[in-house]
């Protein structure tokens, strides 16, 4: 009876201290939302000859993420110096260890837990007194191929906006649409008004249809790749034009392609009276003829070619 | 030449002075309409985008207006030589403009196959023969240059047109970027003004022409459909003789008119059962099924060995120069007195040139080789497309250039069809561009094979029947 009294004190004792230990693991701002056991774990390491380094890291999910840095030292090589972290600019607190030299190398590791918008950022890890740095930037998947001349339509006709992510990224869960308004950006809800607007989602692609375009329908409008830890968003600017826009260079074209062609035809009418009424006398000068006049000009010449 | 200035109330071939102006137009033609076609491929992302098409179904539309403009070929010389260059000139550029006109209001794809594809393309086809044909009248001596600068028109208005359709696109969108573009080929209206109908020396003198020097084709032709007639008893030297309308001309005037109209289809396609120009037709047929697969592969071949994309883009380019300049100086090169004789050689050599140069494209795997490989193509396709109209006219004669143009063009068409969709089924089943360049490289060679081999033997027949008929 009093060994297993003791088993359970044991195991009180055990679960007590291992819950400390859990909420001594450090955040770097707020305190997790989710239990920490429950995230995976992800593991990025970056080394660093020279002064500074920067690491992409893409994240999808809610992680918990361990960076790791390591640093050859500079010509001093001192066995022991100080590293701490950094997010956005801003030092993590109780970041700050000293550091071994350990075989040549200066090693800082340290775990974040990134569960929303928020964790994400950039992570440096400093040595000593800013000797050397390197930068973790810690960001969902962008939407690539940016469109960065705006799309043009015409009022009355219906735009189409697309945004792409790339093959080589990840999928993301779902894609919304937004509107600038000043510097708000509004929910597109194309189930609200299913007569203006239309949102085709497929897996990698989403499309934007705006039917019967007026003037105020330009602006920017914002397409975002919705993943589990942030959604990012990319721009594209439809603008709204009136049809009499490209009608001015083609009535423009229209009118010269008319006057040229009238000129010309008169020209040769008024040459070709000009030698009929000569009396036919010239025709090896000319080679000219419109096309009404083709017959009584052959025939007198070939006339008069057998008369040669 | 001394006799020419005997004959009055007919003019030789002007070889200068308003010929030049015709080459001009020419030039505008050729701008207006190839380049036109090639720069609708830069509207196939917008219409993806709008329509929610693929890119299958949009290139559609490119190979629409490239068929029915090879197809149409002998519609526009049949109106070409029924009216007039000019009326059929006018018209093309009246169709095209209003079928561009129609797309740019298009509310589906479908609709743009109809107004862009088929519509423009066959007014197209109405410009680009009789225009091509014209040429070929107003010049003699220097005929391969002058075609030359023609037809260069397809390169530098590519050249020129491409960002200048992109900026109306950023502009004004696709429709507004139609709307302008349907006026620019309203121009062939002007271009078609300008074409004055040229009445060449008629051929009832002829028997005095044998002995001229000149050892090409004989002069007399004559576009207008009322002269056809007369044109009729001009015969091209070695080949087998057309029927000789012998005798007095003046009789035959008032008939000429009635004769025309009844009898022009028939006396028109003559050439088409001349051995000669049946060699050189196969000769085409394996010539545009070879010729235009480079130019849509080279790219995703340059991507697929790494070459980056703006250096692909950058071989397009080349090509696209190199083409230029082979038109004008290998135009220019034929006219010199000593290749005169051996123009036919000069093309042979252009095709067979272009073809080796495809067979070696699987060994090129890098940018550096593929830059002399695109300056070689580039050059010997812009010399062989100059030539076409020139060999046809050394074939079949100047009367019948106008018909025999829209039958060579009408060749093109199919092949030109078939072709890039059966490169693209080789690369998707073998999985590489080898095979594709060997097919274009084979029909090259083979084209130039048929027409050496034809031209040989007849050379030898003829050799060997008339050994004193000598040229």
């Amino acid at each position: 009876m009093s060994a297993s009294w003791k088993q359970l004190l044991f195991q009180i004792l055990l679960l007590v201290s291992c819950r400390r230990i859990n909420t001594k693991t450090p955040g770097p701002t707020a305190p997790p939302l989710v239990p920490i056991t429950s995230l995976p774990t992800d593991e990025r390491s970056a080394s660093l000859e020279g002064e500074s380094h920067t690491e992409k890291v893409e994240l999808l999910n809610p992680v918990n993420l361990s960076l790791a840095c390591t640093w050859t030292g500079n010509q001093n090589k001192l066995p022991n110096i100080t590293g701490f972290w950094r997010k956005d600019g801003d030092e993590v607190e109780n970041s700050q260890v000293t550091v071994q030299l350990e075989g040549d190398q200066y090693k800082l590791k340290r775990v974040f837990s990134i569960v929303s918008e928020e964790s994400l950022g950039s992570y440096s890890c400093v040595f000593g007194s800013e000797e050397a740095k390197i930068e973790f930037v810690l960001a969902a998947p962008q939407v690539g191929e940016l469109r960065d001349k705006p799309i043009v339509s015409y009022v009355g006709d219906s735009g189409v906006i697309a945004c792409k992510m790339e093959e080589t990224k990840p999928k993301p869960i779902t894609w919304n649409w937004y509107k600038a308004n000043g510097t708000d950006k509004e929910q597109i809800f194309a189930v609200a008004e299913p007569l203006r607007y239309e949102i085709k989602n497929e897996e990698r692609k989403t499309k934007l249809v705006v039917h019967n375009l007026t003037e105020a329908d330009g602006g920017l409008y914002y397409c975002g790749a919705v993943y589990a830890i942030s959604t990012t968003m990319s721009h594209v600017e439809l603008r709204v034009i009136s049809f009499q826009e490209p009608l001015k260079p083609f009535i423009a074209i229209v009118i010269e392609v008319i006057v040229l062609v009238a000129a010309i035809l008169l020209y040769e009418r008024c040459q070709a009276k000009k030698n009929y009424t000569a009396g036919n006398g010239t025709i090896d000068q000319t080679n000219t003829m419109t096309q009404g006049e083709n017959i009584e000009p052959e025939e007198s010449s070939s006339v008069r070619q057998r008369k040669i | 030449m001394a006799d020419g200035k005997r004959r009055s109330g007919a003019v030789e071939p002007l070889d200068g002075g308003w010929g030049w102006m015709i080459v001009g137009c020419c030039f505008m033609v050729t701008v207006c309409t190839r380049a036109v076609t090639r720069c609708i491929s830069i509207f196939f992302v917008e219409f993806q985008a709008h329509f929610g098409a693929d890119y299958a179904a949009t290139a559609w539309i490119h190979s629409l207006v490239d068929c029915t403009t090879m197809l149409c070929a002998p519609v526009g010389s049949l109106v070409g030589n029924r009216w007039s260059c000019r009326v059929a000139v006018m018209l093309g550029g009246l169709l095209s403009s209003v079928g561009l006109l129609l797309s740019s209001f298009s509310t589906s794809l479908e609709l743009l196959y109809l107004t862009l594809g088929v519509l423009t393309g066959l007014g197209f086809a109405l410009c680009y023969t009789p225009a091509i044909a014209m040429v070929g009248c107003y010049f003699h001596h220097r005929r391969a240059l002058a075609f030359g600068i023609a037809m260069s028109g397809s390169g530098i208005g590519t050249f020129v047109l491409a960002p200048a359709v992109q900026m109306l696109i950023e502009l004004y969108s696709w429709r507004g970027a139609l709307l302008v573009l349907s006026a620019f080929v309203a121009n062939l209206c002007v271009c078609g003004a300008l074409l004055r109908p040229i009445r060449l020396r008629e051929g009832e003198e002829e028997e005095g022409e044998e002995a001229e020097s000149v050892g090409e084709e004989k002069l007399g032709g004559l576009v207008s459909s009322k002269d056809a007639e007369l044109a009729v008893s001009l015969p091209k030297e070695p080949s087998v003789p057309l029927p000789l309308m012998a005798g007095n001309p003046a009789p035959q005037l008032p008939r000429r008119r009635c004769f025309s109209s009844c009898f022009l289809s028939i006396k028109e396609y003559r050439f088409l059962l001349l051995p000669d120009f049946l060699g050189l037709a196969v000769s085409f047929l394996f010539l545009a099924s070879g010729c235009s697969l480079p130019f849509v592969y080279l790219v995703p071949y340059a991507l697929s060995v790494g070459v980056r994309h703006q250096q692909a883009a950058f071989l397009m380019s080349i090509l696209g120069v190199l083409d230029i300049v082979g038109n004008i100086t290998f135009g220019w090169l034929t006219d010199r007195r000593c290749l005169k004789p051996y123009r036919l050689a000069s093309y042979v050599l252009a095709v067979a040139m272009e073809g080796l140069c495809c067979l070696f494209t699987p060994l090129l795997r890098s940018f550096s080789l593929l830059v002399p490989f695109a300056v070689l193509y580039g050059y010997f396709d812009g010399a062989y497309v100059a030539l076409i109209p020139v060999v046809t006219a050394d074939v079949v004669g100047s009367p019948y250039l106008s018909s025999a143009l829209g039958v060579v063009y009408f060749l093109h068409a199919i092949p030109y069809l078939i072709s890039p969709p059966i490169g693209g089924w080789l690369v998707d089943v073998t999985g590489s561009y080898s095979p594709t360049f060997f097919l274009s490289g084979v029909s090259l060679l083979s084209s130039a094979v048929v027409l050496s081999a034809i031209t040989g033997i007849r050379h030898c027949r003829r050799l060997m029947l008339t050994p004193a008929a000598k040229r």
